[in-house]
């Protein structure tokens, strides 16, 4: 599998948080989703990518090359929304997007005047004069108006109200697939996540705990429950977050297939159930047993 | 960068736009005054106004950080190199138009070089002060950034805008220094080393400046 992104023990040391020399690799053309709760370290990675801030160690590849040494290049082809969006606020969205036409090669000014439509933003008012939805919108319109390849997207619905939100989401699934482009979202909002991502990573405390395929993820880790006599004790070892509560057990598992034929009996006698878990369900297992 | 130079030169039109306004009636008021329509009076009025590109600089910085300039070119395909390049181009330019600006006018008013030379070079000299003030100033800007180090801009500029006056009373003066001899200091080799000197300085600052926006950022 080709990799857009490729992260060799990349760290970086704040007073109070250090963000462990992670590894972690990005296929191309796929959505990943970067998920962690506040203060992970999922800003400070997107930032180092970007080569915003400077690192204390690793490297960094993008489209196989070092970003530090071909930051230009690299950013040509990068479409970046951040959580806070900085622009010239006395300026309009017009001039913003004349201003910086100039600075990428593939700059599409037909198609970002569309997008400025799509959003519904007018392009000559004065920027200051938006709404936060409309910001991250013109955000939006800016990343995606110079063909990018890899789109960098840094919790940027977080502040948003639902409709917008979801309106955001929903937009950046449809443009990841028509487009086949590679996106990275980083995001605690964890329903964001599970709407487009192919791929999630989990990042706890400054590390990278877990990557994987959504699909693998959802089909392994799985919520049992269950009555004490219904489940054999090997089996019960084996789950994580065990809780008693009036009506029995449950429990959570990581690999689901190893333990299936083991609940074969228990789900025909109904003492047992089993049901699917949420991504923000996994992201508190792992924070619980970091 | 010349993109980046025609963003950040808003400052830089207006000010000098001011400083005609201040400078001209100067210029008349000396020109009757004075034995020759030239004299180095003429240009000491005119020199410390060079100071008003420290002003502009103030006023675009303050934009740009009110403005989060610096967070916004930062996710643009542009180095950081190409940022302090265009800040210390603007700041060059705009002392080199003033200067020569002078130094034409000088050349214009004038009927004799013994009073030409020198006054141009006391603007030179002033533009090389303002050029050095500048590199300073933007090395401050990128190791501490404007809201923690804009305050000093404005300090620098009030110091070199009053400072001829103290110098003159309180340091000339007393140590018997005249027009005439500061008028043939300018005639010397002096002012030429000191330009050399101030504009390899700028550069070497401008070096300086890259490498404190590169390490700050990435």
């Amino acid at each position: 599998m080709e990799h857009i992104l490729e992260i060799n023990k990349l760290r970086k040391m704040y007073p109070e948080f250090i963000l462990d020399d992670i590894d972690w690799n990005v296929p191309k053309g796929y959505v990943m989703g970067l998920i962690g709760l506040n203060g992970a370290g999922k800003t400070t990675t997107i930032k180092l990518i970007m080569n915003l801030i400077k690192s204390d160690g690793g490297h960094v590849k993008v489209f196989g090359l070092d970003n530090i040494q071909n930051e230009k290049l690299i950013k040509n082809k990068i479409g970046y929304v951040g959580e806070e969006q900085y622009f010239y606020e006395h300026q309009s969205a017009a001039w913003t997007g004349e201003f910086v036409s100039h600075f990428y090669d593939k700059w599409d000014r037909e198609k970002y005047l569309s997008l400025l439509e799509q959003f519904e933003i007018p392009p000559k008012k004065r920027i200051r004069k938006y709404s936060k939805g409309m910001k991250v919108k013109l955000s939006f319109a800016i990343a995606l108006s110079h063909n990018p390849e890899l789109i960098l997207l840094d919790e940027p619905t977080s502040g948003l109200d639902p409709i917008i939100r979801r309106e955001v989401i929903e937009f950046l699934k449809t443009f990841a697939e028509e487009n086949d482009k590679t996106v990275i979202l980083s995001s605690h909002i964890t329903d964001d996540i599970s709407r487009i991502a192919d791929y999630i990573t989990y990042m706890i405390n400054g590390k990278i705990v877990m990557t994987e395929s959504k699909d693998a993820l959802l089909s392994n880790w799985k919520k049992v429950h269950f009555t004490p006599e219904s489940l054999d004790k090997s089996v019960i070892d084996k789950l994580e977050s065990v809780e008693s509560h009036m009506f029995g057990s449950s429990g959570l598992t990581k690999n689901y297939p190893a333990i299936q034929d083991a609940l074969i009996p228990g789900l025909a006698s109904g003492d047992i159930k089993v049901e699917s878990v949420g991504l923000d369900d996994i992201l508190i297992t792992l924070v619980k047993g970091d | 960068m010349l993109r980046l130079m025609k963003k950040f030169s808003l400052w830089y039109i207006l000010y000098p736009g001011m400083l005609l306004v201040f400078g001209l009636p100067m210029f008349n008021y000396d020109r009757l005054s004075g034995p020759d329509p030239l004299s180095l009076s003429f240009a000491t009025y005119l020199a410390p106004m060079i100071w008003l590109v420290l002003a502009a600089m103030w006023a675009h910085e303050q934009m740009e950080s009110k403005a989060n300039g610096y967070a916004f070119l930062r996710i643009l395909p542009i180095e950081p190199a190409q940022i302090v390049k265009a800040k210390f181009a603007l700041v060059f330019i705009s002392v080199a138009i003033y200067v020569g600006g002078c130094c034409v006018y000088f050349a214009f008013v004038s009927t004799s070089p013994e009073y030409l030379i020198p006054s141009c070079a006391y603007v030179i000299v002033y533009g090389n002060i303002c050029l050095v003030a500048a590199g300073f100033l933007y090395l401050g800007i990128f190791r501490f950034g404007f809201s923690r180090f804009g305050k000093y801009i404005l300090i620098a500029w009030v110091i070199l805008l009053i400072s001829p006056i103290p110098i003159r009373i309180f340091i000339l003066k007393p140590m018997g220094i005249t027009d005439s001899e500061i008028m043939q200091l300018m005639r010397g080799p002096y002012w030429i080393l000191g330009t050399i000197t101030c504009l390899v300085g700028y550069y070497f600052l401008m070096k300086l400046a890259i490498q404190k926006l590169s390490n700050k950022h990435g």
